[in-house]
């Protein structure tokens, strides 16, 4: 149907767009020449083992997973138990609660950073790791929240009820039901926070002082200073990086049917 | 015999009540208390500190303690600012716009069509997502320069004789900002155009709506919803940008957090970037409320 | 005297404003099969879950074998639950399932084993131990819950509603399985329900239940041919409740006039005259009648309606005086089914009516 071709062609041309950066930048990583000119010629690893030679980009590197596994750690656990409250109790300012912990996605991230360099500055540091491991897991707790929700809602409260009533106290119940029944739930959380901390530029930019580069903020200053396909190569492990964070996040949260499911096909 | 027992349970009732309710209080408060702490301490404490710096002066390039709305008077008059709030608002429009008309047939081919490839397409989706948005920012600025690909491309067809200068201008941060969240637009619409009962289409048909018409009157109402959150998440978000338009963009297109961003690092004037933060917030959080209020939007549970 | 079991003494159960239970007080002797039988929003529910302790009473105590459970939760309690809708452990074999309360109490794994097998014997499903939950069927799946729950050997075993997810063939044959494995073990049984045939199927004692108060307890026979109020009468079964006006009264019978029709009643204490009543009279219990004497009300009445249902043909018939009822009478041989709009006479002997004094709330 004429229809259909359009809107398949439409569709292509959309996705031809949203890929080609991406795709310019692996491919031109792999480009011989010194110059991001087309058309690519000759082919070589070359940039890459200049990236790994470079102590700057894998510093980078490193410095931006400390943060990341650091600051996600943090917004998983401080998540994980707003999910719970807010998904299993009912209480009066649930919903107010609710829209406050989803905030930061709402705050641009500017104000952020001024207000953690405002606490910075107060509390007489000069940027530095704290400040910035802080700010990550307040940009990852909401996503955390919305994940670990969406994973609780998918099974209710009479499994737990259900534990209790064979003899499992709070304590038990927690670990030996919601736990392994969230875990996808909270795996795939921590996996969003990781990439949201991990790519994070502004906050990062504004509070890092002088001794702590991210691997985005390298880059940055890459652009400006040193711009080289040293730089492709380097921006292709990065999205390896994420892009392998987020096929651990899909298959956390496909996988096999929700446990409710089960419950809702028996009356079939 | 049974009323004195009732009587002595009643008390014992109350109190166990009271003792259960008193419990999961409390353990409400643990669950919510972490969270709630660390908000209070890396935004809401700070932003008291940010609320008191903005009324501070800055003379001869130091930061002066002192109580004064000067700050706020200069946003307030000076037309340079009100400029940069036009255009940002501007770009986040149309941004927004364009968003919404490339995307909306896509989210709809994905949700109605694609019945084999979905779960790709979606993962298609997702992918350019989250990619670091430095690495898509300054890729644009590779493909967009003088001898980028788009250039050689246009010149090798034979579309222009030279190069065109579509970097470090407003169409570059535009089309980078488009590129950017354009997902952010398609997966609310994908979500909200999946959930649509194929039976209310089916039934327009049935009384004899063509295809344009079953769209108008059944399709786009029922996915208001969905085209209100897409909206609404890519106007803001576009409009809190930063590394777009610093990287993308000429001397003119600087956009709220680039000034704000400048007034730290550049002029140093902690108090007026202050008094900005202070202004941006209050702007940002009015137009979510009253953008809710107005589509009436609720807040889903999950995604 | 035989035990008593379960025994709620003035439970009241309040939410802010809203009473759900009103003063509550009953028993359950043990070893009976016990159902408490309401519409929707009753209160039967909550009833059970403070059984249960996953709810505390406002007022008044829950005591279980005697032993008062004010302040005990679920995991505190000799009681076990089967949830409407199973709450069987997904991330759990079948056998870990029913194992799950045995492993809490630390029971020799030996111990474990062998109960696990012997439930699986009870319930006919021995062979599925090791299967996953999704790899149940639904029917099946009620079992294990129930089994679950058995398995560790509870004073009370109590029953949410755990039959009303399955269809109609399923269900009808899991109520003989669950009085059979009533009857085998002898544990009691306190099963909610608002479905009253099913009530009717399995229990010795039914308590029907309505805006949070009793309004009858009794064995099914009683509930079903002896209701104390209208609520009774009207939710259980089919009836017809015809009010009136009481004009004759004494010796252990009444009559009162309904639409100018005189009703014959009999009645266990003698009420005011002039006061309103109703007589409450089943359907089945009506019949093609040939004379009248006073331990027969009959009348005279015209066939307005009538709906051949296969084994039983429902008419609708209205009295020269215009007193309507319905009549369900056995499609068996030799009776004829009457036409719309013959003049019949029909009518029930006394004692099958039920005069209803109380009002429901």
């Amino acid at each position: 149907m004429p229809r259909d071709v359009v809107q398949k062609v439409w569709t292509t041309l959309v996705y031809i767009f949203l890929f080609a950066p991406i795709a310019m930048v692996v491919v031109m990583s792999l480009n011989q020449s010194r110059f991001s000119t087309y058309p690519v010629t000759s082919w070589s690893l070359k940039w890459y083992a200049e990236a790994f030679d470079d102590p700057e980009i894998m510093q980078a590197i490193g410095t931006s997973t400390l943060i990341a596994i650091q600051s996600s750690l943090i917004a998983t656990v401080l998540g994980t138990l707003a999910a719970i409250a807010l998904v299993r109790y009912s209480f009066r300012f649930r919903k107010i609660l609710r829209a406050l912990f989803m905030s930061p996605l709402i705050i641009p991230e500017v104000v952020i950073s001024v207000a953690l360099l405002a606490l910075s500055t107060t509390l007489t540091l000069k940027g530095g790791l704290l400040v910035i491991i802080g700010g990550h897991a307040l940009l990852g707790f909401p996503f955390v929240v919305t994940v670990v929700s969406a994973r609780l809602h998918g099974f209710d409260a009479t499994l737990e009820e259900a534990a209790q009533d064979l003899g499992a106290n709070e304590p038990m119940t927690f670990f030996k039901v919601t736990l392994p029944l969230a875990l996808p739930g909270i795996v795939a959380g921590m996996v969003l926070a990781f990439t949201v901390s991990f790519d994070n530029f502004l906050v990062t930019y504004m509070n890092a002082g002088s001794g702590v580069v991210t691997i985005p903020l390298k880059i940055y200053s890459m652009i400006r200073f040193e711009f080289s396909p040293k730089l492709h190569a380097a921006s292709t492990l990065i999205i390896a990086i994420t892009v392998g964070m987020l096929l651990i996040y899909h298959l956390m949260t496909r996988g096999k049917k929700s446990p409710q499911a089960t419950q809702v096909s028996d009356a079939k | 015999m049974m009323r004195s027992a009732a009587g002595d349970t009643a008390t014992l009732a109350a109190d166990g009540a009271r003792l259960f309710e008193r419990r999961r209080r409390n353990r409400i408060f643990g669950l919510i208390a972490p969270g709630t702490f660390w908000l209070f301490v890396f935004f809401a404490v700070p932003m008291v500190i940010v609320l008191r710096a903005s009324f501070n002066s800055f003379v001869d390039a130091q930061v002066v303690q002192n109580f004064t709305f000067a700050n706020y008077e200069r946003i307030f008059t000076e037309s340079l600012y009100a400029k940069i709030l036009f255009k940002s608002l501007l770009t986040g429009l149309a941004v927004t716009l364009l968003c919404l008309l490339l995307g909306y047939p896509v989210a709809h081919f994905i949700a109605r069509k694609a019945k084999r490839n979905k779960e790709i397409l979606f993962l298609g989706l997702i992918i350019p997502f989250w990619t670091s948005l430095v690495v898509r920012t300054y890729a644009w600025k590779i493909l967009l320069g003088s001898s980028g690909v788009l250039n050689y491309y246009l010149m090798d067809i034979g579309l222009i004789d030279s190069p065109l200068k579509i970097l470090y201008s407003t169409t570059a941060v535009v089309i980078g900002l488009v590129h950017v969240f354009l997902p952010f637009m398609i997966l609310p619409l994908y979500a909200s155009i999946e959930n649509l009962d194929d039976s209310l289409q089916e039934a327009a048909q049935d009384m004899g709506a063509n295809r344009v018409q079953t769209f108008l009157k059944v399709v786009l109402p029922l996915t208001m919803p969905g085209v209100a959150t897409g909206c609404m998440l890519t106007f803001l978000m576009t409009v809190n940008s930063f590394l777009t338009p610093d990287i993308l963009g000429g001397a003119g297109d600087a956009m709220i957090s680039n000034v704000i961003q400048s007034e730290f690092f550049g002029t140093f004037n902690w108090p007026f970037g202050s008094a900005l933060a202070i202004v941006f917030l209050v702007f940002a959080l009015s137009f979510v409320v009253i953008y809710n209020r107005m589509f009436n939007l609720e807040q889903d549970e999950g995604k | 005297m035989s035990e008593i079991d379960v025994e709620l003494i003035s439970v009241t159960k309040r939410w802010g404003n809203v009473t759900a239970v009103k003063d509550m007080s009953f028993q359950v002797k043990k070893g009976e099969f016990c159902s408490l039988l309401g519409p929707s929003g009753c209160g039967k529910t909550t009833v059970m879950r403070m059984i249960s302790g996953f709810e505390q009473p406002t007022e008044g105590a829950v005591r279980i074998a005697g032993e008062d459970m004010t302040g005990k939760k679920p995991f505190q309690r000799p009681t076990n639950l089967v949830f409407q809708h199973h709450a069987l452990f997904p991330h759990l074999t079948v056998a870990e399932n029913i194992a799950f309360g045995l492993k809490i109490k630390k029971l020799p794994r030996e111990d474990i084993r062998r109960r696990v097998a012997d439930m699986l014997e009870l319930i006919h499903l021995p062979d599925v131990g090791d299967r996953k939950i999704s790899q149940i069927s639904g029917g099946q799946r009620q079992r294990i819950a129930l089994a679950r729950a058995l398995v560790n050997e509870p004073t009370v075993l109590l029953l949410d509603e755990p039959l009303s997810a399955l269809d109609l063939k399923l269900r009808e044959q899991m109520q003989l399985e669950l009085k059979r494995i009533q009857n085998e073990i002898g544990t009691t049984f306190v099963f909610v329900t608002h479905d009253q045939k099913e009530a009717l199927t399995m229990s010795d004692v039914i308590a029907v239940i309505n805006g949070g108060v009793i309004e009858q307890m009794a064995s099914s026979s009683d509930i079903y041919e002896r209701p104390k109020t209208e609520f009774v009468a009207g939710f259980i079964g089919e009836t017809n409740l015809l009010k009136g006006r009481i004009v004759k009264a004494g010796g252990g019978a009444m009559t009162l006039v309904c639409e100018g029709e005189e009703i014959h009643v009999q009645v266990d204490r003698t009420p005011e005259i002039g006061a309103h009543c109703s007589v409450s009279i089943r359907p089945e219990m009506i019949a093609w009648g040939s004379g009248a004497s006073d331990r027969t009300n009959l009348f005279t009445a015209t066939v307005r309606e009538m709906i051949y249902q296969g084994n039983v043909v429902h008419y609708r018939v209205v009295t020269d005086k215009g007193l309507e009822f319905g009549v369900d009478i056995t499609n068996s041989s030799g009776h004829r089914i009457a036409a719309e709009g013959e003049r019949v006479k029909i009518g029930w002997p006394v004692e099958r009516g039920v005069a209803l004094m109380e009002v429901s709330a």
